[in-house]
């Protein structure tokens, strides 16, 4: 949804206002996930026409962070301690996965907020459930943000002393201790704290990067998965944090 | 020595310019306290950038730093920082007592 949310506002930015018509399916899944985020009352502010039969979702899901713009720091502070006390009073999840979920956050709103050159970002976050293959049931909690700014690759050349080949290759410089686009040693941290210590922390967590041309996914156990894609106009960040029960760790 | 309660930039510390709040908190002293305790206690999350920050900021004050009411989540993101920035950061002794900034302000 918040990728669908940035390329719809390219497309707003490019044909102007009130041009663009959005329709879900009937009784999808997908249409009660957009509701329970608050998806199309985002999707009115850029959008003519917005249908949204109710669907039949996940009876498990909650809203953590319904699809919001942040602008300003204080939004971001707004969002984090909504996101933190929901986790403390309205059971969204295991209260140990609110300090990871506040880093995925919180960095990657930096990142907006500082690099991205554009106004404004867009987060959603919430928990679910989701089958396996195997017929098992996995709890999740998951979180998106994204920007329809220049994109991982500008963003890091900015700092002379990085130069990456191409979007992919951006993306895993990125994900290193001490690389960004501003020249200071002690920058360059968030990313890889985020990558090091929420992501590499459980085999199972995903965290998925699209920027410019390329896909990026890194999951727990350390392997990286990269595919070329059309030009994405921003960037787009997704973790995926699987948790087993509310008393067990993840 | 003088105690800052954190809580009072939210439960969930988040951005870089929150932590240079606390610079601007500080500020109005007329004398930095030779030791300064941050008090985490209410606060439930805090970020890398947040903390990497807050020690930016209070590098420049020759204070030693010590942390209470930490949840462990939030000492171990303190600590992290504080290691990179060679900064040695230690909790607090449980039994130890001391002022709270505002009332170390008012002393001075």
């Amino acid at each position: 949804m918040v990728g669908t949310l940035i390329l719809a506002e390219r497309f707003w930015s490019m044909a102007g206002p009130r041009s663009i018509g959005v329709t879900f399916p009937t009784e999808s899944p997908a249409s009660a996930y957009a509701s329970l985020l608050e998806f199309h009352e985002v999707l009115l502010d850029i959008a003519r026409d917005v249908t949204h039969p109710p669907g039949v979702g996940d009876p498990d899901a909650k809203q953590i962070i319904p699809v919001t713009r942040f602008t300003t720091s204080d939004e971001v502070e707004l969002i984090a301690n909504s996101m933190a006390q929901k986790f403390q009073t309205e059971q969204v999840g295991p209260s140990f996965l609110l300090q990871p979920c506040h880093v995925v956050f919180s960095e990657l709103a930096d990142n907006v907020l500082h690099h991205s050159e554009t106004k404004r970002g867009l987060v959603a976050a919430s928990s679910g459930t989701y089958l396996r293959r195997d017929g098992t049931v996995q709890r999740i909690v998951e979180i998106a943000i994204g920007d329809a700014g220049i994109g991982i690759a500008r963003a890091i050349m900015k700092n002379p002393h990085h130069q990456p080949s191409d979007d992919v290759a951006a993306i895993v410089l990125a994900l290193k201790e001490g690389v960004s686009g501003v020249e200071d040693r002690y920058r360059g941290f968030g990313l890889w704290y985020l990558t090091q210590e929420v992501v590499r922390r459980a085999r199972a967590r995903v965290f998925a990067l699209r920027s410019g041309r390329a896909y990026v996914r890194l999951r727990g156990d350390g392997t990286v998965k990269s595919k070329a894609y059309a030009q994405f106009p921003g960037t787009l960040a997704h973790v995926i944090i699987p948790y087993d029960a509310p008393s067990q760790q993840p | 020595m003088a105690t800052l309660e954190m809580a009072r930039f939210g439960n969930a510390l988040a951005t870089r310019e929150r932590a240079r709040e606390v610079n601007g908190f500080l500020a109005p002293s007329r004398s930095t306290p030779d030791i300064l305790i941050l008090d985490f206690t209410g606060v439930s999350a805090i970020s890398p950038s947040f903390a990497d920050e807050l020690l930016n900021v209070l590098a420049d004050r020759t204070v030693e730093l010590l942390v209470a009411g930490a949840e462990d989540a939030v000492f171990s993101v303190l600590s992290t920082v504080a290691r990179r920035r060679q900064r040695d950061i230690r909790p607090l002794n449980s039994d130890s007592h001391s002022a709270s900034y505002e009332q170390t302000a008012q002393a001075d």
